[in-house]
């Protein structure tokens, strides 16, 4: 057990060898530069799914021990971009026409997105909110 | 499929064409299903490291997978199996530690690797049966962040 008294120094990734292994994991597979490239591309023109399937993509692969250690600043970039892209498309949406159906799905999606978002910013360290954020309810249990 | 999962980002038609099509996430987990063909006993924590990555990305619509849900269903069944042997590495050890006084931290690991495996379990249920009410205690703090 370690100090905070939460065995996560057993977790399936605290060991050194299980480290080394995301490390290696993360280097061959080249998700994060692949990911940081999709991101800062203009041209990809992301729509609202795909950047709330990024920002949970992101939110599993960067908890502490996962995520490659001293890449914590790229976390945080990839995290601005996409609260770039997300006010972007928000005005997008306002300038387009929409169905009422299409318009309260958008809705919807854009209050998700917002809401996975600001669990993202706060755990790349972004945003210093300390009100109570409860898991997104579209996401299922990170575990089950 | 309940409605949650149909609201889930992965599972949105746009979103899960960009993941299925996403080439460096197909290396990704082709690489993690690499780790799970070796002999668990020999890497165990490797091992576990890949079988908590197939917890985390096995879902369907993430997980890049061209076979659909059989494909999916057999890397968590490997996982699973995996997570079997290395916890009777483990518990092997811990009789061995618990003859000359016991090892507390072995006992948490083996129940760590147990709601793991439960976890794995529950995911190729067909049933929603089984569902730990929260993360495994080693995983450390998931969320909510504050």
């Amino acid at each position: 057990m370690n100090q905070s008294g939460d065995h996560s120094d057993l977790s399936p990734w605290a060991h050194p060898k299980a480290q080394h292994w995301f490390d290696t994991l993360f280097e061959r597979s080249g998700l994060l530069l692949n990911l940081r490239e999709a991101l800062e591309d203009d041209r990809a023109e992301l729509t609202c799914n795909q950047l709330r399937a990024i920002v949970a993509l992101l939110y599993m692969l960067g908890i502490e021990g996962i995520w490659p250690a001293g890449q914590e600043p790229l976390l945080q970039r990839m995290t601005m971009r996409i609260h770039s892209l997300a006010q972007r498309l928000q005005t997008q949406a306002a300038d387009g026409k929409k169905t009422v159906a299409e318009h309260q799905h958008a809705i919807h999606a854009r209050q998700q997105l917002d809401h996975e978002l600001e669990l993202l910013r706060r755990k790349a360290g972004i945003s210093r909110r300390v009100t109570e954020l409860k898991a997104p309810p579209d996401w299922q249990r990170i575990w089950n | 499929m309940d409605a949650t999962h149909d609201a889930c980002p992965w599972n949105q038609p746009d979103a899960a064409t960009w993941l299925s099509g996403n080439e460096a996430l197909r290396r990704f987990t082709r690489l993690v299903r690499k780790t799970l063909d070796n002999d668990p006993r020999q890497f165990p924590l490797q091992m576990r490291a890949a079988a908590a990555m197939v917890i985390l990305l096995g879902r369907r619509g993430l997980w890049p997978a061209s076979g659909g849900q059989e494909e999916l269903d057999e890397v968590v069944g490997q996982a699973r199996r995996n997570l079997t042997l290395i916890r009777q590495l483990y518990s092997v050890e811990s009789k061995r530690r618990d003859d000359v006084g016991g090892h507390e931290s072995l006992h948490h690991l083996l129940k760590a690797i147990e709601e793991e495996m439960r976890i794995l379990d529950a995911r190729l249920s067909e049933k929603p049966l089984n569902i730990p009410d929260a993360p495994p205690e080693t995983w450390g703090k998931i969320w909510p962040a504050r």
